[in-house]
């Protein structure tokens, strides 16, 4: 079938009912629609095609459809033969398949291709987050494992410090690799927080806290960087909150010492400056903790990156960057706002702001009780609010700066013996108490009375004094020792201390929670590990010790005979889920006071501990 | 393996509320040891990585830590099975059983 003269009038006609189109154009259409119908020629069809699929105008689909539907009727009725009618047929049937067959096929093909390349990436983005979970893993366990190494590390060079073995340049060394392996840990647990973070492994855990006491134990923390660096001084102040905010108190902890000690790494000289501020939020408080250095300051630009991981200003101070970066994501974490201000040169100011929801009123016992306070320095701030504090809740406060007119009161107040007794003063002066205090002690009257060092700045031994503090007590204190010396049977209970080893954190809590549970006063220090424990032990007078067998590093056994080379042990118990009847008679060759079993059976932990205080006490 | 921690937590709550506990005072100490358990759970996958390779001194630390932490929290029957699972000396069989206990 051919399209001639005649043919070619009566199209251009029916296609002339839809489309305007020029001469030229028309005769090219024409053209190549006969080519279609003589030899299969595919390019009016891809120009069909293209009309329908890629023009996306309905109107002109439709008028295209209805143009080719007409021609073709045209062509069938005007075809004199049946092999030409055949043949319309058959080029409108090609037509129609390959516009709209071919296209479902397409279609279809396309469709399962899409969903093999779903399949693809979803097996791909499974393998990667497998990967990445197996990465992260692995640098969890690493940096696990490094710091039961280096935790070894620290041990041994503390053993060998303490040995007093080396002198000159070699003692020099063994600071050095000190202060390399201390600075090593640090980045390591850096590491295992990131990770943690990452993960989502990081569990939120709160508790009813004081917020003073709080900052005292961070302040504690960085007590030995400050002492580093002669020319900083720190300022507190911490106006008292008198109940309890619950909270998770420890990554709390860790944000404000992380921002304290980079204050004292930033700041060779001049202050740095801890202020809280509270304000009454519903029924809790919302708490504005700041740490403020003159220190090196940043520029805008370190600003900006300074919340990044592994942001470092200055190569020559330590770590990687990475403590700001998880202080600030701890702070999203508790649902908190960590924000810094800073001019380079001059110093920085951060801010934490924290929410608590929930407190806990507790009534501080201070009515009618005698608090006495000597103080020759200058008397700051926060601890005017303290005494104001006192003598709002009953409390009679006698302060004295005169050191003759504090040492008459004491020996002559007859009557009035005070209840507590704090003395902030210079080195010589404390040495002087606590001769003082000694002396006192001999008296009955001063059976009951709690002497207190505050503002120690520096490392004294004063034997004395029933507690020493860095910079102030808190006033919880007040209260809790106060508790103590009233109560005759917890006054000799909050004589025994106990050391317990163990490498499970777990273990660790639930023999704190158990113990206290009947002993509230008694003092429990935790050692998660052999030389963590022994190094314990070297520093502090233990009671009573209990000893975990299987641990990493130095198992029980071994911990126990490096306890025995020392003078003067107290029991020590082993603590061991393995009862084997090997187990108990290696147990007792060692010379372990007895054996405590996993799980903690309480009843016989509350008789040990017993007969500890009944033995100290008698 | 969360069957396993949500079942221990449920345990360790009720174990230490019968001894007189208050809930916040043992929240904090559950949550410690629900953290620590995954964690041991996971270092026992570590160390199972080819089982056919595992040493047995290490899976029985592991199994150890995990055995006493269980007793601490109060999933008594677990911790026995585990420490029954100690005695095992084939790797490959022991992870079998421990892969239908735990994960």
């Amino acid at each position: 079938m051919q399209l001639n003269t005649y043919r070619r009038t009566q199209v251009r006609q029916i296609i002339g009912k839809g489309f305007k189109i020029p001469q030229r154009v028309f005769d090219t259409l024409l053209d190549e629609f006969n080519a279609f119908l003589v030899e299969d020629d595919r390019t009016f069809l891809y120009n069909v095609h293209y009309i329908l699929y890629q023009k996306k105008n309905m109107e002109m689909t439709r008028k295209t459809l209805q143009s080719i539907v007409d021609t073709f009727v045209f062509l069938y009725e005007d075809a004199s033969k049946e092999e030409e009618r055949q043949k319309v047929k058959k080029q409108f049937d090609l037509l129609f398949d390959m516009l709209f067959i071919q296209r479902c096929f397409y279609s279809k093909k396309i469709e399962e291709r899409a969903k093999t390349a779903q399949k693809i990436l979803l097996h791909t983005t499974e393998r990667l987050s497998e990967t990445i979970e197996t990465q992260e893993l692995m640098i969890a366990n690493i940096s696990h494992e490094m710091r039961t190494s280096l935790n070894a590390i620290y041990g041994y060079l503390r053993i060998i410090d303490e040995n007093n073995t080396l002198s000159g340049e070699e003692h020099q060394f063994l600071q050095k690799a000190n202060s390399a392996t201390l600075a090593l840990k640090s980045l390591v647990n850096d590491i295992l927080n990131v990770t943690k973070l990452n993960s989502g492994q990081l569990e939120i855990q709160k508790e009813y806290f004081w917020i003073d006491e709080m900052l005292m134990q961070c302040i504690d923390h960085i007590a030995l960087e400050m002492k580093k660096k002669k020319k900083i001084t720190l300022l507190t102040d911490i106006p008292f909150l008198p109940v309890q905010v619950y909270g998770d108190k420890a990554h709390i902890m860790e944000i404000l010492v992380n921002l304290l000690s980079n204050a004292v790494k930033y700041t060779d000289e001049g202050t740095i400056r801890l202020e809280v501020i509270f304000k009454k939020q519903g029924k809790g408080y919302d708490v504005g903790f700041s740490v403020e250095d003159t220190g090196i300051g940043m520029t805008p630009e370190q600003i900006k990156t300074v919340f990044s991981p592994y942001s470092r200003f200055r190569t020559e101070r330590q770590g990687l960057g990475l403590g700001l970066h998880i202080a600030n994501e701890l702070a999203k974490k508790l649902a908190g706002k960590l924000c810094v201000e800073s001019t380079f040169g001059k110093g920085s100011r951060f801010e934490l702001d924290i929410a608590f929801n929930e407190i806990k009123s507790s009534i501080v016992q201070v009515k009618d009780k005698h608090f006495c306070f000597f103080i020759d320095k200058l008397i700051h701030l926060s601890y005017r609010s303290r005494l104001e504090f006192l003598e709002k809740n009953g409390a009679k406060v006698y302060v004295f700066e005169k050191e003759t007119e504090f040492i008459n009161f004491l020996l002559t107040s007859g009557k009035t013996i005070p209840d507590m007794v704090f003395v902030t003063t210079g080195e010589e002066g404390y040495a002087k108490f606590d001769a003082l205090i000694y002396y006192l002690r001999t008296l009955p009257i001063y059976k009951k009375t709690v002497f207190i060092a505050e503002n120690i700045q520096q490392h004294l031994s004063l034997n004395f004094f029933d507690e020493v503090y860095e910079y102030y007590a808190p006033v919880t204190v007040y209260n809790k020792l106060l508790t103590v010396v009233n109560d005759e049977n917890k006054n000799e209970e909050q004589n025994i201390s106990l050391l317990v080893i163990d490498d499970t954190e777990m273990n660790l809590e639930i023999f704190k929670l158990f113990a206290l549970k009947r002993f509230p006063n008694i003092r429990i220090d935790l050692a998660g590990g052999g030389y963590e424990g022994i190094g314990m032990f070297k520093i502090k007078k233990y009671d009573l010790v209990f000893l975990d067998l299987k641990m990493p590093g130095l198992n029980g056994f071994d911990v126990l005979m490096k306890l025995k080379k020392l003078d003067d042990i107290p029991p020590v118990y082993a603590f061991s889920a393995d009862i084997y009847k090997s187990n108990i008679e290696k147990i007792e060759e060692y010379g372990f006071a007895g054996m405590i079993e996993k799980p903690l059976q309480p009843e016989k932990l509350f008789k040990i501990i017993e007969e500890v205080i009944n033995a100290k006490n008698t | 393996m969360q069957k396993i921690l949500d079942e221990t937590e449920k345990l360790a709550y009720t174990y230490l509320k019968a001894f007189g506990f208050e809930e916040n005072e043992i929240a904090p100490v559950v949550a410690k040891g629900l953290v620590d358990l995954e964690t041991i759970l996971n270092k026992l996958k570590t160390v199972f990585s080819f089982p056919h390779e595992a040493k047995k001194e290490e899976v029985d630390n592991v199994l150890h830590a995990l055995k006493g932490l269980l007793f601490h929290l109060g999933n008594h029957d677990l911790a026995e099975k585990i420490e029954t699972l100690r005695s095992y000396d084939d790797m490959e069989k022991l992870y079998e059983v421990l892969n239908d206990l735990l994960f």
